[in-house]
């Protein structure tokens, strides 16, 4: 009878622990480590979940807890600088400065396979590091306040040795979680095009090919569901491809009208050239007509003219004299004024 | 048979009168209703039948088992006038802080070792605060410091997760064991 019971008790133990609400096995596992979270992830699947949200929570936990106490560090350290520095908690603010970059550093490593569910924050003897350190400064802070601020009784913290054992530990989770685990999770690289890195770096195919060594390297079979991600990020890729390529176009197309702009400015001028050659080609026969029946004193008066003006149109007009028809001179003027405000463009262009 | 009631009896008066209980195994226990009253589930019954709970016929307990709940009622029966608990925390360091139990609880959990898990899920059900916190205490007791198959074997817990599964968990865990 008695071993029926037990029998019966040992079943049940084991419908029990199924029948557990999520609350319950929070509740228990709430009084773990950190660290020993990490490895009753082993248990029990339902146990897994508890312990991985645990360790999630844990994590945000340690930003929020940071940032309060920064917070209130803040509030009770003077404003004047040089003030701040030979305050006793300058010395807390800055080991609290100093948890908040490496805050930051882990943040960066895990929270975007945190987000897309890929792991939990696995390094669970890091938080209780990190909780350990902010435990102790906190007591002394809230004493001290508490003390109607009596910050000189603070100890001197050495920021160095305190934060030793979280930094090695962080640094040792950071490294192991980017050479062994981050690389294997199968479509790494879809994140790093989805992710930040995708505005910043515009070469994606680059991380496609890295992650897809890493990837090859496992000796992984990509299951179907990733390869139909796989499909919707390549076109993606594609997408972005097609875009550059518009883009890459519609500047060529742009450049190539400034270089034909250019070159009708070019050849104008060009032509430009020639006709205030051949004009000068002109002169020189108006010239040689003039010094037959235009009195000589007019010509030199022309040529000092023609030294001191700029407008060439006059010049010619005095040189052409009467001895030219009305409409050749009407012509060459309306041509000599056409050059000079081709001349005068040039020159504003050079 | 005449039908006690409990209307318009005092609650002092009211704790020392008996009331049955039936657990899902059809089991019947003859309780005082002050003892019974630790559970906040059969006070909220007993209270919200008021005037037509009947003692005799009994509150029927459809989630809990005999030999489970006569372990609670033994609990019930020392905690009758405990005030009630609650988790505390360290307020600067807002650490949990641990129970201290008294030598009755300690022998209570080491009489019953085998059913923390059952009798944690009564006590959540039946809300009993102590016992339920108390229980949850001695539950991560018992894990800290073991390992996966160490828990296991200790809970009779069936294996649910694949070789791959596992192998996983200790590869991401390895990173602190260079």
């Amino acid at each position: 009878m008695s071993s029926n019971s037990s029998k019966l008790e040992e079943n049940s133990s084991h419908i029990t622990l199924i029948g557990l609400p999520q609350e319950s096995l929070q509740q228990i596992l709430g009084y773990l480590s950190y660290d020993q979270l990490s490895n009753v992830r082993a248990v029990y699947r339902k146990i897994r979940t508890v312990a991985e949200g645990l360790l999630n929570s844990g994590f945000t936990q340690l930003g929020q807890e940071i940032e309060q106490a920064s917070a209130l560090l803040r509030k009770h350290l003077p404003r004047r600088e040089s003030a701040r520095r030979a305050h006793r908690l300058n010395n807390y603010a800055e080991v609290f400065s100093a948890l908040e970059a490496r805050y930051t550093l882990l943040s960066m490593t895990y929270k975007k396979f945190i987000e897309c569910g890929y792991c939990c924050f696995i390094p669970g003897k890091v938080l209780d590091e990190a909780f350990c350190v902010i435990r102790r400064l906190n007591k002394d802070i809230h004493m001290a306040i508490n003390n109607e601020n009596q910050f000189e009784r603070l100890p001197h913290l050495n920021s160095i040795e305190l934060l030793k054992d979280f930094k090695d530990y962080s640094s040792m989770a950071m490294e192991h979680f980017d050479e062994n685990i981050a690389v294997r999770f199968p479509n790494k690289y879809m994140l790093a095009l989805s992710g930040n890195r995708r505005l910043s770096d515009p070469f994606p195919a680059r991380h496609f090919g890295i992650n897809k060594t890493a990837f090859n390297k496992t000796g992984l079979t990509m299951p179907q569901i990733k390869h139909n991600n796989l499909t919707s990020n390549t076109s993606n890729v594609s997408l972005q491809f097609e875009l550059f390529k518009t883009d890459v176009n519609r500047r060529l197309s742009e450049q190539s009208r400034i270089i034909q702009e250019q070159d009708k400015v070019i050849k104008e001028h060009s032509e430009t050239i020639n006709r205030i050659l051949s004009l000068l080609s002109d002169t020189d026969r108006a010239s040689l007509f003039a010094s037959s029946s235009i009195p000589t004193s007019l010509v030199q008066e022309s040529t000092e003219n023609h030294k001191s003006s700029e407008d060439d149109g006059v010049i010619l007009a005095d040189i052409a004299g009467p001895s030219i028809s009305k409409k050749s001179y009407n012509l060459r003027k309306r041509n000599a004024n056409d050059e000079n405000k081709v001349v005068k463009k040039f020159r504003r262009g050079i | 048979m005449a039908t006690e009631s409990a209307n318009g009896v005092s609650s002092p008066e009211l704790n020392e009168r008996d009331v049955v209980i039936t657990t899902n195994d059809n089991r019947n226990f003859t309780v005082k209703i002050g003892v019974a009253r630790v559970s906040k589930t059969i006070n909220n019954m007993i209270q919200d039948l008021g005037e037509s709970l009947d003692l005799s016929s009994g509150i029927p307990l459809p989630n809990v088992d005999g030999p489970i709940f006569e372990k609670v009622l033994e609990w019930c029966e020392e905690h009758k006038n405990a005030p009630e608990i609650k988790v505390e925390q360290d307020p600067h360091t807002r650490e949990r802080k641990w129970f201290t139990m008294t030598e009755w609880e300690e022998e209570y959990f080491r009489k019953f070792l085998s059913h923390l898990w059952d009798l944690a899920m009564a006590a959540n059900y039946l809300e009993i605060p102590s016992l339920y916190y108390y229980t949850c205490q001695k539950l991560a007791e018992r894990i800290k410091g073991r390992t996966p198959e160490q828990i296991r074997e200790m809970f009779g817990i069936e294996d649910d997760l694949t070789e791959e599964e596992k192998a996983e968990i200790r590869r991401t865990n390895v990173w602190c064991t260079y």
